[in-house]
């Protein structure tokens, strides 16, 4: 009775009428789909990936500028400090003429230089109690490193040798004061032992008055006399000011060579 | 006497043929209802967990194919494609048959087709657990697996096409409009959804447009059609009366038909997208309560009068549950897309009751209803306990009220709360806590539910059901008068002959 509806080609064509409905829906989206795409054009992902990428390598290579220039500025601050170092003034257009500093550049020597008229005292004048007070204070300074007695650090810490008995103090006046001024490096034989201090004394220029103080106080205390150091005689060394350290060899002898003018 | 036996030999060879349908569809349609109950205990297990995750966030935390982020897809895409699909193709192919009054004669493709969906299911799931998730809702499986599933829906649907087209012309049923609509509104929305969002290189938030549109199109074009072409056949099939009215069962159609396309966008209500979208899909996720309607009052019609069948048919009560939750899911659709509510159920627990009220409540119901009525026919054995039935019916139906109203009502709170700008958002979370809780307890339940039901149905399909005459009543006795007609009695007829 049905059979006339049901047949096997009825079958294979709704088979087919089936997949065309089925896919109708699906193929007018593709041929939408396809027809909105501009060809060769990049998706919305697409672009942003592209840009995300270009942001991304733009960083890297700031980054890798950087590290480079932090690298490199190790060496260039180190540079800068030393270049900014201070350090004396050598310019000859500030050497006054006729000064001290010239003759001694005029002589070319780095030795300690008396200068002409250098106050003379006499070894047995008398020290003024107010001056040695005064000097005792400012040898506090000197203490950290040669004692408070003088005795000198070098056997405890390796800083400053002996300042009591030693040759050095009670020699000339003018090594001593030329020290406060420039400094002294290097091995130094004091009392027939050769001391060799870790650091160098560094330079220490304070007023005429402190320094020909404290000098008068060591040159007669923790047993050595000697004649007193005075304010004129510090300020006629001024010009030893500003030239390079001092070392052992470039003091005046201690034990005066005979012939030659004991100060 | 000669009329008489006229009839006799026509009910005969009516009987013969329905046992032949039923025998040529007896393993298409038991593979596709039982792998589709395991596949839902297995949804259900995940669900439990990404519910339990959702308010206590260490528990599983440290197994890492358990987080939330892969537990709650997973969850979601083996209720729809293991559970849902699964069962409307075993509904579609039985129904269509019946109806059209042909039998099946591609079983074994059927079959094949539907071993690879079950393969497809499986491999989306160990997908998205172990991380290559494609991340749109309901489209998570890895995207190789959606022309498969395409293609494997062909080969499982287009008999019945074949079939519908075969058959003798004259009257077409109500359930075959709705049948046929569904075989190809299918292709259509998983089609086009997948090909604007995969394929096609679209503005990427017109993609999430078109995903949240693909879910609701398969709420209401897909789960809402097979759901109400079973009832359709169910309600007059047991009453044994017609459709309570044709034409309103035709403006219902037509209704669901022209109404249902337009809803899903409101999803996105507040984004970039032109503000017509959105509200469209608000405006027509409203107007479903038209067909609702529609359908709601036909059927409950067609059934009044017959309070008695529907407390002891499994099949009718679980059909008018799933009437009764699409009524509410029109009412629930209608209150959540006003304007003013509509923003507290955008980052909340709303959407999801939501859609869990569309595929369990009401799909999922009218699914149990017409496998409670096929199985038996199919297998010839009548269901082994009413006290299985009644603990799968009453677990299911309890579990899926809490769900709803919690993920809803807690849903509506939560976003309430996340509008409060002024107050942190850790008070929103706290809000929805206890909700969170009883969502989780109410999984539970319908998981133990549905574990009866997948024990049940595997007993029945080992032909281990019982051999009798008549049908498993929830109320009253297995014997007397059937209120599934005579249809059965094959045995009784040939024992009358004899």
């Amino acid at each position: 009775m049905g059979s006339g509806n049901d047949n096997p080609l009825k079958r294979f064509s709704s088979f087919w009428l089936g997949l065309a409905l089925f896919g109708a829906f699906g193929l007018a989206s593709l041929v939408l789909g396809i027809g909105f795409t501009k060809p060769g054009e990049d998706s919305f992902d697409r672009i942003n990936e592209k840009r995300r990428t270009a942001i991304k390598s733009e960083i890297e290579k700031a980054h890798a500028g950087a590290l480079e220039a932090v690298e490199g500025s190790f060496s260039t601050v180190g540079t800068q400090f030393l270049e900014t170092a201070p350090s004396g003034v050598e310019k000859p257009e500030f050497v006054l003429p006729g000064s001290a500093t010239q003759k001694n550049k005029a002589a070319g020597g780095s030795g300690v230089v008396v200068p002409e008229g250098f106050p003379v005292v006499a070894s047995d004048a008398p020290v003024d109690p107010a001056v040695m007070e005064k000097g005792k204070l400012t040898f506090a300074i000197c203490s950290a490193c040669h004692g408070l007695e003088g005795e000198g650090m070098y056997h405890i810490n390796k800083t400053g040798p002996p300042l009591a008995g030693s040759e050095w103090v009670t020699g000339p006046v003018a090594n001593l004061i030329a020290i406060q001024f420039r400094g002294l490096n290097g091995p130094i034989e004091v009392k027939g032992e050769t001391y060799t201090p870790v650091a160098p004394m560094a330079p220490l220029p304070l007023d005429n008055d402190s320094i020909a103080a404290v000098l008068t106080y060591i040159r007669n205390s923790f047993g050595n006399k000697a004649s007193p150091v005075t304010p004129e005689q510090v300020e006629a060394m001024r010009g030893e000011l500003g030239k390079p350290m001092l070392s052992p060899a470039d003091l005046l002898p201690p034990v005066p060579t005979p012939g030659t003018t004991p100060n | 006497m000669g009329s008489d036996s006229d009839s006799q030999t026509k009910l005969h060879d009516d009987m013969e043929l329905r046992a032949r349908i039923d025998r040529s569809l007896r393993h298409p349609v038991m593979f596709f209802f039982a792998s589709g109950a395991a596949w839902l205990a297995v949804a259900l297990v995940l669900g439990f967990i990404s519910s339990y995750q959702s308010h206590d966030t260490r528990f599983l935390s440290g197994v890492g194919f358990l987080n939330y982020g892969r537990v709650y897809p997973a969850h979601v895409n083996v209720l729809i494609y293991g559970w849902g699909c699964q069962a409307a193709f075993g509904l579609i192919v039985w129904l269509m048959a019946r109806l059209s009054r042909k039998e099946c004669t591609c079983a074994g493709v059927i079959l094949t087709a539907g071993h690879i969906w079950n393969l497809g299911v499986l491999a989306g799931m160990l997908g998205i657990l172990s991380g290559y998730g494609s991340g749109k809702p309901w489209m998570e499986f890895p995207s190789a697996i959606w022309p498969l599933f395409l293609v494997s829906y062909f080969f499982i649907t287009v008999w019945s096409f074949i079939q519908f087209r075969c058959s003798e012309p004259g009257k077409t049923y109500v359930a075959q409009w709705y049948l046929l609509a569904a075989l190809f509104w299918f292709p259509w929305v998983y089609l086009t959804a997948h090909l604007f969002v995969f394929v096609f290189n679209g503005h990427p938030v017109m993609a999430a447009g078109v995903n949240a549109w693909f879910k609701y199109a398969l709420i209401f074009l897909f789960f809402t059609p097979v759901a109400l072409g079973t009832s359709y056949y169910l309600a007059p099939k047991v009453t044994g009366r017609p459709v309570y009215s044709y034409p309103l069962a035709l403006f219902g159609f037509w209704a669901l038909a022209i109404i249902g396309p337009w809803a899903g966008m409101q999803k996105l209500a507040g984004g970039p997208l032109p503000q017509f979208m959105p509200y469209v899909g608000a405006a027509a996720t409203v107007l479903i309560l038209i067909p609702a309607l529609a359908v709601g009052v036909n059927i409950l019609m067609t059934l009044r009068g017959h309070e008695a069948e529907v407390g002891s048919s499994p099949s009718l009560r679980f059909t008018v549950a799933g009437i009764a939750s699409f009524l509410v899911l029109g009412l629930v659709g209608m209150g959540l897309n006003t304007p003013s509510i509509l923003k507290m159920t955008q980052f909340s627990l709303t959407g999801y009751g939501f859609e869990i009220l569309a595929i369990y409540g009401f799909f999922s119901m009218c699914a149990f209803g017409g496998i409670y009525f096929i199985v038996p026919r199919v297998t010839r054995r009548e269901w082994l306990s009413r006290r299985f039935i009644g603990w799968h019916f009453w677990l299911t139906i309890y579990g899926i009220a809490t769900v709803v109203v919690c993920s809803i009502m807690g849903g509506l709170f939560h976003g309430a709360a996340q509008e409060a700008y002024n107050s942190a958002w850790q008070d929103a979370a706290k809000i929805s806590y206890a909700y969170t809780v009883g969502t989780t307890v109410a999984w539970g339940l319908i998981l133990f539910g549905s574990l009866f039901f997948l024990l049940h149905l595997l007993l029945m399909w080992a032909r281990l059901g019982r051999r009798s005459q008549h049908p498993t009543l929830l109320q009253g006795e297995h014997h007397g008068e059937s209120p599934h007609g005579p249809e059965d009695d094959l045995d009784k007829l040939h024992t009358a002959e004899a």
